[in-house]
């Protein structure tokens, strides 16, 4: 017995002003955004350094630990000494105007050749009409159609003629010609054709139909001639077109003369001028025909230029950074428009994704919002595994639409991608996703934290320094920032620890400063840090200020003075995301006869989690272990948290239950004016558990709240001594011994400090001194043994005479 | 709208087996420009008529060389879908306008200008294997107005009066046709200042013959929107007639006042 309280020093770590060699941060210079992240700065640099497939980067940490801004810093430092990628074109394909084609030129050269093919076009637009209205062409066309036009005249003058020689006459009727018996040079009519005799109505009708059977071979020749004229006329469109259109596109060759494939581009429009020079006519588009005026649109949006990836001011590789994930995002969509009531699309379309922009450098993605977006991910993975960007509608992934559409021709895809995700997102994806590990070999991993030394001091503070002159606050003095060190282990409840955390320094950093110039202070000093925490935990503090409240108005029953058998104060932690405090809890355990079982309440209702039910588990075990070992456990006892209505998880409070069931067994009232926190095993050690900051303030607010007593304080695990960087007032209650904190490494140091009796050691015979704590416990289990052996033996005797 | 007040009567000959959309075009374009009466005469052929009777005819389409038979049943069902189609026509655009819808057999010149109480004929021919189709285009200046000039007569000033109405509002060129012995008058007045003070572009050519082949070829070459020619110059309506067959360019003949 007689364990000491924890020093005052061991409950605070302050950060020496000595061990700052600075007098405020206009001294630190040195630029860092990166404190402490040896490990993934190294990750990093490998990463990006190794070109091989499938060395993608996934950047893991908690979120504010400085992931996106130290990507971006690297890849920004190293982007720029790369070669810068080419432009990529989408072209009119002649040969199937659903599948554009593709088309790789140097960066810069893209936006040429669109600009030059805009310029070809305008050129033809002018020259082509100009050729058509040429007094030579109209002269060959008129050649042309006058030669149809008198062989056919002459055929059918010489049908007529056979036809008058016989008294017979063509007719030009709207239907076609017919042929029709004359006479007195007018149609012979019905009536009369009935008044002739038979012989001479039959010779007419031989006749006509001898003729309408000429007749009808000479309009079959009229209908070939007529074919005959269209391709005569398109061969003369297409010299002249030619005429007009081949100096201009050999010029532009002789530009591109090193790129077979835009040669061969430029040829196919060649030919394709020549073959609808036609659609250039202005003047020659029937007014009447809405579908050739249409035609005549998209013949010319053909010779456009798709420049879909355009790197002309692109210094090194690109970095880009897709905030927004979607499939098409990533990959690159087919645009529709809608026309005359129906969507169409063509090549010029065609929008390019992240992926096609960070082709040749770095694409950054968010890993979580990546995989909410439908097909994302596996898009993503298909086309890192294809190594070409394939554009495709989602429905045309899935198979769901049959319509036609354009199927763009792939693109060659360079590229490294950098996801940024949560430490679980990345410990799922490798255990449950296989193409994960292939494709994404490289973890950059955050710290959160890193060790206290004066190194790492001086780091953390030069990063104070930075984000204090990125973001132009008032300049921090020494006391500042050793405040904000000894914040920076509070955040990480570590005292030999410092937080890896950006945001909330930078926030912190913020809001001091925001309070210093409230006081108009010119420098911010450790005041105004304090003040920033301050606010901070009172804009955050409502609810635990209110249930506080219900314990001091007696709602909820916390006891912080005098004794009671088989009730422990325990110590639960509340956490609201960004704000986490601690409250007691009455824990009440009772003990009867029975058969061995010890019931969790909360279990058998439901409230109680599993790892909680493992820790009713463990102590039922221990108890077993210590006090039972060669004689049956004959007790029934429960445990409960008592006015606790919503789910209990964790053991942290599984000492506490420990020592109430024990006060239950042992009859011996433990005092009421400490708390307990700590997980045991079932050997009986104390281990360590989270919050230990929060829990112990959380019941010192209830102690002073109705005056500290001096007897009052908080058990805890040895092994949390280390975490411990608790409140100021808490410090100087300890250290004016109004309040205590214990640590403790066994439960029978924490027996000995609730009862204040001795524990007792067990001797060689598995005894416990008589008058110990331990020795009551056994001397009841004793006694409730020997009454269940002789229930037992009343009952059996009492079945045996038949006595009920 | 042209100065005189004076109402027009515009017939509108249709040649009852063809659907030909431009001649009703033209003529709802001119009546609403020049105001008045329209009437329309369907004008079945007498001569196809009688081939419908026979019992042996048969036409060879030209497009497909395909033959088919041509009797009453299907001559009149052509001419029923014309009527029904050009009344339909007239029934939709002709809001404030009066009009009427007559039907005639006949020869389609004669029975056009055989019709009394009219000052205006509008007469067209479609194409046919002689006859060349001539296309519209889509700018109004390619289609210029023609219009045929002779000597001094009470229907060239109204004739002028007409082509000017439309080339002005409708931004048209005209083309002036006179036989080159035609001399100036001073009635008819000087016909470049005529053209020229209307800022329009104009074209005067003179004609060694003044007849239906030499004018016919004119119009098919500059692709006339509307041949207008004046009573002084005709003789007979076979000039008209003959004028038709040259060329599927809608004639406008304008009768004198005393005609009406």
């Amino acid at each position: 017995m007689g364990l000491k309280p924890l020093h005052p020093q061991q409950l605070y770590k302050r950060c020496p002003l000595t061990s700052l060699e600075f007098s405020t941060t206009t001294e630190l210079n040195e630029h860092t955004n990166h404190f402490g992240q040896h490990r993934a700065a190294a990750a990093l640099r490998f990463g990006i350094g190794i070109r091989k497939k499938g060395y993608n980067l996934f950047v893991t940490g908690i979120p504010g630990s400085g992931r996106h801004t130290m990507v971006h810093e690297f890849l920004n430092r190293q982007a720029p000494n790369e070669t810068s990628p080419s432009d990529w074109i989408y072209v009119y394909n002649f040969d199937d105007m659903h599948k554009p084609v593709a088309i790789e030129l140097p960066a810069g050269l893209g936006r040429k050749l669109r600009d030059d093919m805009k310029k070809l076009i305008e050129a033809v637009s002018v020259d082509i009409p100009a050729a058509f209205e040429n007094e030579n062409y109209k002269l060959r066309l008129e050649e042309i159609e006058d030669e149809i036009r008198e062989q056919n005249e002459k055929d059918l003058q010489d049908l007529e003629k056979e036809a008058a020689a016989k008294n017979v006459t063509i007719i030009h009727t709207p239907a076609g010609l017919a042929i029709a018996p004359r006479k007195d040079g007018q149609v012979l009519g019905p009536d009369e054709f009935k008044r002739l005799p038979q012989d001479k109505r039959d010779l007419i009708q031989e006749t006509v139909a001898e003729l309408q059977d000429k007749l009808e071979k000479l309009v079959k020749r009229f209908v070939e001639r007529k074919h005959l004229l269209r391709e005569r006329i398109k061969q003369l469109n297409r010299e002249v077109a030619e005429f007009a259109v081949a100096h201009l596109v050999d010029i532009l060759k002789s530009q591109y003369a090193t790129f077979p494939r835009v040669i061969s581009y430029l040829e196919a429009v060649k030919h394709d001028l020549m073959d609808n020079a036609e659609v250039f006519h202005k003047k020659e588009r029937p007014m009447t025909s809405l579908g050739l005026e249409r035609e005549g649109q998209e013949i010319s949006a053909r010779y456009r230029i798709n420049l879909v990836i355009d790197n002309h001011d692109t210094q090194g590789a690109p970095v880009i950074y897709e905030d927004h994930a979607t499939y098409p995002n990533l990959v690159g969509r087919v645009e529709y428009r809608s026309q005359w009531g129906a969507l169409v699309t063509d090549f010029d379309l065609i929008k390019a994704g992240a992926l096609h922009k960070a082709n040749g450098g770095y694409l950054i993605l968010d890993a979580h919002k990546l995989l909410m977006q439908p097909y994302a991910w596996e898009g993503l993975k298909r086309i890192l595994y294809a190594g070409e960007i394939r554009i495709e509608s989602l429905a045309q992934v899935y198979g769901l639409v049959s319509t036609v559409s354009l199927q763009p021709a792939p693109i060659p895809l360079k590229v490294k991608v950098v996801l940024i995700g949560d430490p679980w997102l990345y410990h799922i994806l490798s255990q449950l996703d296989p193409d994960f590990a292939e494709l994404f070999k490289v973890m950059v991993d955050f710290e959160d934290r890193l060790a206290i030394d004066e190194d790492s001091k001086l780091q953390y503070a030069k990063l104070v320094g930075s984000i204090v002159r990125e973001e132009e606050l008032l300049v921090f003095d020494k006391t500042a920032v050793a405040r904000v060190i000894e914040f920076s282990s509070r955040y990480v409840s570590d005292s030999e620890r410092l937080s890896a955390h950006i945001r909330s320094l930078a926030d912190l950093l913020r809001e001091a400063d925001f309070w210093a110039r409230e006081k108009k202070h010119e420098v911010v000093t450790a005041e105004d840090v304090q003040c920033a925490l301050d606010r901070q935990e009172e804009r955050l503090s409502r609810l635990r200020d209110r249930l506080h409240e219900e314990i001091q108005r007696s709602t909820v029953l916390i006891d912080t003075k005098g004794k009671r058998i088989g009730q422990v104060n325990g110590l639960s932690i509340i956490n609201l995301g960004n704000f986490s405090f601690g409250q007691p809890s009455r824990i009440t355990s009772t003990a009867r006869l029975g058969e061995g079982d010890v019931i969790d309440i909360e279990r058998e209702a439901k409230l109680g989690g599993k790892i909680h039910s493992k820790g009713v588990l463990i102590l039922a075990s221990f108890l077993a272990d210590k006090y039972s070992k060669r004689l049956p456990l004959s007790i029934a006892a429960s445990l409960v948290f008592e006015q606790s209505y919503g789910m209990i998880e964790g053991d942290s409070a599984s000492v506490a239950e420990l020592c109430a069931l024990l006060s239950a067994l042992a009859e011996v009232p433990l005092k009421q004016s400490l708390a307990v926190t700590g997980s045991v095993n079932q050997k009986g050690e104390v281990q360590a558990i989270g919050g230990v900051n929060e829990k112990i303030e959380g019941f010192f607010d209830i102690c002073k709240g109705r005056g500290l007593t001096g007897e009052q304080g908080v058990i805890i695990p040895a092994a949390n001594v280390k975490n411990l960087m608790l409140r100021r007032d808490v410090v100087e209650a300890c250290r004016e011994e109004t309040f205590r904190v214990w640590a403790v490494t066994n439960v029978d140091e924490v027996i000995e400090i609730l009862s204040g009796i001795p524990a007792g050691a067990m001797d060689d015979q598995r005894n416990f001194p008589e008058g110990s704590f331990n020795g009551k416990v056994c001397s009841n289990l004793n006694e409730l043994m020997i009454i269940r052996q002789r229930l037992a033996k009343e009952i059996s005797s009492d079945s045996q005479t038949g006595v009920t | 709208m042209i100065a005189s007040s004076k109402s027009h009567r515009l017939l509108v000959a249709f040649d009852a087996l063809s659907n030909d959309d431009e001649i009703l075009e033209t003529a709802l374009g001119l009546i609403y420009r020049l105001r008045g009466e329209l009437m329309g005469l369907c004008i079945e052929d007498n001569e196809l008529s009688k081939l419908a009777r026979l019992p042996f005819s048969h036409t060879v389409d030209l497009a497909s060389a395909t033959t088919k038979r041509f009797d009453e049943e299907r001559m009149a069902r052509l001419i029923r879908l014309s009527q029904k189609r050009i009344q339909e026509r007239l029934r939709d655009v002709t809001h404030d306008i009066r009009w009427t819808l007559k039907s005639v057999r006949g020869r389609y010149t004669s029975s056009a200008l055989t019709v009394e109480n009219v000052d205006l004929y509008l007469l067209r021919r479609p194409a046919t294997l002689t006859r060349p189709k001539t296309a519209k285009t889509a700018t109004a200046e390619a289609n210029p107005v023609l219009l045929l000039l002779g000597s001094v007569h009470a229907s060239s000033v109204r004739a002028i009066d007409i082509a000017k109405e439309i080339v002005v509002h409708e931004k048209r060129q005209i083309v002036i046709l006179q036989h080159e012995e035609t001399p100036p008058t001073a009635s008819v007045g000087n016909i470049e200042n005529l053209f020229s003070n209307l800022s329009v572009p104009f074209e005067i050519r003179q004609l060694d013959y003044m007849n239906p082949n030499a004018v016919g070829k004119v119009a098919n070459a500059v692709r006339a929107h509307l041949i207008i020619l004046s009573a002084d110059l005709v003789i007979d309506d076979i000039f008209i007639e003959d004028l038709c067959e040259r060329t599927d360019r809608p004639l406008l003949y304008v009768k004198s006042s005393k005609g009406y």
